[in-house]
């Protein structure tokens, strides 16, 4: 069954990758969960956190997050640096690698000699890495289940539901921007290396607006705003921010049918 | 013969590509009809894959345009692309997949083919589907490409360099296939750099070079330009005269009891010359493209002039004549200076 389409293709190439990412993201979390309890009997997290100098509360507690509470406390583990940059590592490198990995590798003028529109191929392999990204979300709030049930921890899942999938919307937009960047140059180390370059900047101009005064005019152009800026482990999933996620998917996703389609095949 | 009738099935109207300042394609007018196996001879870097690539709509031209089936490459890629099974020159495949999960996923592209034929080409080429890609030699790879380009049994086949990398008997085995594709109406574009491989397969060529279509010819055409270089080693010491008046040949040299010459077009009468004589050993090299080229670039020139032709004793084992409306073949009367031009040892 799984050489009946391209994206079928596409994801059963990308498996391995899907379910050893989707294991270690829901063990992490699921292991932030679990040890919760113990630091939380030990240390007062609350006032130790308020001793911080304001460029690490910022860091580590975007959007005014309360990391006293567990969703707060992994939230501000997990969902602050390390959860963006593994569903980047995902999103990133496969969709980098959609059509200029079969542009470098040298099979892309065998398929595109089949009768398949090259629109076609761009988006069944986009589709493929929402899929996996979707996987790994679920993975991820299976593990922190699990971590709070072996800790006996109350999660809260809406907070927790709201947070997963704006971090997942947040990889595919850097994912679509690696789609976008390869099928318009066909190079796919660039292409991983270009978005990879950009959401590490989008991070930083977040995260330092909070802190430099030169930088903040610069945060509404900042992904990581939408993402993490109205803290959807709170208020839940913000409609408009969501909707800025996607929509710039969206165009990323639509520019690279179009360079694609243009161009000449780096065959 | 096909040439004369029949509707296009490639046509391609002043196609040009240039790569930056690189020349690739210039101004090609090409016909390809309906059923007919058409040679794409030329070296390495003369634009045959350039053209190929075009035709695939896989990359655009700079100027012209490609028609196949009376449709233009660019607009309508996809309805054409149906019709057309291809080979690429340069080959890759999915490493990680087996044959058969690679020929399933490019039957389930094409919207599904008789796995049956598939199995059937299989079988002909000995191409186990078992292992996977990457676990393959060149040879074997090719063989999957062959299949792919076939299993759809397509209008029209486009095979970049088809025999690169398969043994001998694998070969026969492609030729076989193209005849086969011939009898049952299938039209076939197959490039190549290697003359004699051209003159068994097809029914025309068309020779390019630097980007240029020089010609467009029949196969016999072909046959009676081509120059081979042949050395005869013989028992014994043979007299020069023997071989100093054959037609078709030039540069002959007699040297004790080995003869070298060139020869254009057919080898007939060299042949019958040496067998008054015991023959140990001939050996003939393959027509060179570089000396093809030479009589269609300077066919008054004194390279062209050396050949020696009489007049054709009526026999019947004579090479056929071009036929009419061809560009006659590079020569001149026999004259004394023509004799003269044989060195005789």
């Amino acid at each position: 069954m799984w050489w009946r389409s391209i994206g079928l293709k596409a994801f059963y190439d990308q498996s391995r990758a899907t379910l050893g990412l989707a294991l270690f993201m829901a063990a992490y979390a699921g292991l932030i969960m679990g040890i919760y309890p113990s630091i939380s009997g030990i240390i007062e997290i609350g006032p130790l956190f308020e001793r911080l100098p304001e460029a690490f509360r910022v860091m580590f507690a975007p959007g005014g997050l309360d990391i006293t509470t567990p969703e707060g406390f992994v939230a501000a583990e997990f969902f602050s640096i390390i959860g963006p940059l593994l569903f980047f590592a995902y999103t990133i490198g496969i969709g980098g690698s959609a059509t200029a990995g079969e542009e470098e590798r040298g099979t892309i003028d065998l398929l595109m000699s089949l009768p398949i529109p090259r629109w076609r191929v761009v988006l069944e392999k986009y589709v493929t890495v929402v899929v996996g990204t979707v996987v790994l979300g679920a993975a991820l709030v299976m593990g922190m289940a699990a971590g709070a049930f072996a800790g006996g921890i109350d999660l809260r899942y809406d907070g927790i539901g709201a947070i997963v999938a704006s971090a997942i919307l947040l990889g595919l937009l850097f994912g679509a921007l690696a789609l976008f960047v390869g099928a318009l140059t066909g190079r796919r180390t660039f292409s991983i290396g270009v978005a990879f370059a950009l959401a590490v900047a989008s991070y930083l101009v977040y995260s330092l607006s909070a802190l430099v005064d030169l930088i903040k005019p610069l945060r509404p152009f900042s992904p990581f705003t939408y993402y993490i800026g109205g803290n959807p482990l709170s208020n839940g999933l913000n409609a408009v921010d969501a909707g800025i996620l996607a929509g710039a998917t969206i165009v990323l996703v639509v520019l690279a049918v179009v360079a694609f389609r243009r161009r000449d095949l780096r065959v | 013969m096909t040439a004369s009738h029949g509707d296009p099935v490639i046509r391609t109207a002043g196609l040009t590509r240039h790569y930056g300042p690189v020349v690739a394609l210039s101004g090609l007018d090409l016909d390809v009809v309906r059923g007919e196996v058409f040679g794409y001879l030329g070296p390495n870097a003369a634009g045959k894959t350039t053209t190929i690539r075009i035709l695939l709509d896989l990359i655009r031209p700079t100027a012209g345009a490609a028609f196949l089936f009376g449709r233009d490459s660019r607009r309508e890629g996809l309805a054409i692309r149906r019709r057309v099974g291809y080979l690429p020159g340069e080959m890759t495949l999915y490493e990680n997949l087996t044959g058969r999960q690679f020929l399933s996923y490019f039957a389930a592209l094409r919207g599904g083919v008789e796995w049956a034929y598939v199995d059937r080409l299989a079988e002909r080429f000995a191409a186990d589907l078992g292992p996977r890609i990457r676990t393959l030699s060149h040879g074997n790879r090719q063989k999957l490409g062959l299949i792919q380009a076939f299993m759809h049994r397509p209008e029209l086949l486009i095979l970049d360099e088809p025999t690169v990398g398969l043994d001998p008997l694998m070969q026969q085995e492609f030729y076989a296939l193209i005849a086969d594709a011939r009898a049952a109406g299938q039209t076939v574009f197959v490039s190549s750099h290697v003359i004699p491989e051209v003159e068994r397969t097809c029914d025309r060529v068309g020779i390019l070079r630097n980007g240029r279509l020089l010609t467009v010819e029949r196969i016999s055409a072909l046959k009676a330009k081509a120059i081979r270089h042949v050395e005869i080693r013989f028992a014994e010491p043979v007299p020069a005269d023997a071989f100093a008046w054959l037609p078709g040949t030039r540069d002959m040299r007699v040297d004790g009891d080995v003869v070298r010459c060139a020869v254009v077009g057919a080898i007939d009468q060299l042949v019958k010359a040496a067998a008054r004589f015991e023959v140990v050993e001939i050996n003939s090299a393959e027509p060179s493209l570089e000396e093809l080229f030479l009589t269609y670039y300077e066919p008054a020139q004194p390279a062209a002039a050396q050949v020696t032709e009489p007049t054709p004793p009526p026999r019947a084992a004579e090479p056929s004549p071009p036929p009419p409306g061809e560009a006659p073949l590079p020569q001149e009367p026999a004259s004394e200076r023509a004799k003269d031009d044989h060195v005789v040892a």
